[in-house]
């Protein structure tokens, strides 16, 4: 059975960002989890960006993508940011062709990804 | 405790019964005798009398049993199940009984709470596939059934849905000198990704009336969508428009499968992004998504594609992919109508699938430059 779990770190230092770690797939099976997860967890921050972590997602498909542009809605009527960060080649094409990346910041690290946060200071 | 057996209750009862009489006559037999004797000069009387009245006693009491404990029960339970089997309006059987009568009053409850929920499930069945069929009429008279004339282009294009009602869409927009083709694709499927295409469809047209650019047509359809569509939903499409009198052709891609351009002197097909943004993903496309020119020859062929086909899966799990595709497009495009290509590539596709269940809607459009 396809499942996905979501982690959530935040930078203690500064403050500035959060990291959503999925691991899974982000498709119409695992969508349920990742909304739930999220429904839960949007209203608690506050934090002015949130990187989601692709990292260890190797597939998404329409309503993976569908789910992102829901959470970047959201953010940014709240005045914060989505950043798609850790991306494999494919989900990057996926992303690339349904052209997420002219709205939403997509890179392929989540170090590159900080230092985009870094120099919008 | 209730009894869990008629059988177990009856024979007590008669246990009972022999064992009171048995006491009764053990006590009371020689004054019984003496008795009938003295009063009513009865001689012999517990072979002729009192045994013959014992079974008697027994005899009522067992019927009397089975009529209370089994037949009245039975009677009831039975006279709702010929009701039923009849067609008839019947009761629920209210029993607090945990013995075999209880078990089948029991059984007849929840069968017939059963075969009512059922039939409420394939009357609500019936009438959402009634509705799902209108659906999909409603779908296939937007669909084009027949392929219109376009100076300097021959075409053919199908789609198939998924389900009674699908999400992909494609159109021929013949208007003599600006025509326009489009290929589109709703996230998901079903009824919801059908109201999606269909309200396309209606934009597409509409704005068509009014612009002469891909460009004008997609920006404005986003514009109205996007007010429209829940944030999850989007549409993917790509636009072909072909001028007749410059005999020229242009695309505006609106986040969309890429383009697969055969060129007929080389015999290969070159894979173009398309680019732009997917519909209903922002309020404005108007700096992201632009028109740009398709340099076709003639007899050069533009392919459009939604992702049902290149995702399709195998029974062994193997996709169709875009490499398989754009092969079959190099393989069959040479010396070869656009009805031709489709209907080896639809030949291919089937065979290569088998019987994995469809999953996504698929649609697949053929377009190739006339001579001159």
């Amino acid at each position: 059975m396809e499942t996905l779990t979501i982690k959530f770190i935040e930078d203690i230092r500064d403050h500035e960002y959060e990291v959503i770690q999925l691991h899974g797939n982000l498709d119409a099976h695992t969508l349920p989890i990742a909304t739930r997860k999220m429904d839960e967890h949007l209203p608690k921050t506050k934090l002015p960006f949130l990187i989601f972590d692709f990292s260890d997602c190797p597939f998404i498909n329409s309503n993976g993508i569908g789910f992102l542009m829901e959470i970047h809605m959201k953010l940014t009527k709240r005045k914060q940011q989505l950043i798609v960060a850790g991306v494999q080649a494919n989900v990057k094409d996926i992303l690339e062709l349904v052209g997420m990346p002219k709205i939403v910041p997509v890179f392929d690290t989540i170090a590159q990804a900080i230092d985009h946060i870094k120099k919008r200071k | 405790m209730a009894q869990k057996s008629i059988f177990g209750k009856l024979t007590m009862r008669l246990f009972i019964t022999v064992a009171v009489i048995g006491a009764v006559l053990y006590v009371w037999l020689p004054n019984l005798q003496e008795l009938l004797l003295l009063r009513f000069g009865l001689e012999d009387t517990t072979r002729r009398y009192i045994i013959p009245a014992l079974l008697l006693i027994l005899f009522l009491v067992v019927v009397v049993n089975l009529f209370v404990e089994v037949h009245r029960p039975l009677h009831k339970v039975f006279k709702e199940m010929r009701a039923m089997l009849a067609g008839r309006p019947y009761k629920k059987i209210f029993t607090k009984r945990t013995d075999e009568i209880g078990v089948l009053a029991y059984f007849f409850n929840e069968v017939t709470r059963n075969i009512e929920h059922i039939s409420l499930d394939l009357a609500e069945g019936k009438r959402m596939s009634k509705e799902l069929n209108v659906g999909s009429e409603i779908q296939q008279r937007i669909l084009p059934k027949e392929i219109p004339h376009i100076d300097g282009l021959d075409l053919f294009g199908r789609t198939r849905p998924a389900s009674e009602v699908g999400g992909d869409s494609f159109d021929i927009i013949a208007k003599g000198e600006n025509n326009f083709i489009y290929v589109g694709d709703v996230t998901g499927h079903g009824v919801p990704a059908g109201l999606i295409m269909v309200m396309v469809n209606m934009l597409m047209r509409t704005f068509s009336e009014i612009y002469q650019s891909g460009y004008d047509i997609i920006v404005n359809t986003n514009r109205v969508l996007k007010q429209r569509i829940e944030p999850r939903r989007f549409m993917t499409s790509v636009m072909l428009r072909w001028n007749s009198k410059e005999k020229k052709m242009y695309y505006t891609g609106a986040g969309h499968e890429h383009i697969l351009l055969y060129h007929a002197a080389s015999k290969k097909c070159e894979v173009l992004k398309s680019g732009g943004i997917a519909l209903g993903m922002v309020p404005d496309v108007s700096k992201i998504i632009k028109e740009q020119a398709l340099e076709l020859a003639p007899h050069d062929m533009v392919v459009l594609y939604s992702d049902g086909i290149i995702e399709a899966k195998n029974m062994n799990g193997e996709m169709f992919g875009l490499e398989r595709l754009t092969q079959q497009v190099e393989e069959y495009a040479a010396k070869a109508t656009p009805e031709e290509v489709f209907t080896n590539i639809s030949k291919n596709f089937a065979a290569f699938v088998g019987d994995a269940p469809q999953e996504d809607d698929i649609t697949l459009i053929v377009v190739q430059r006339a001579e001159g």
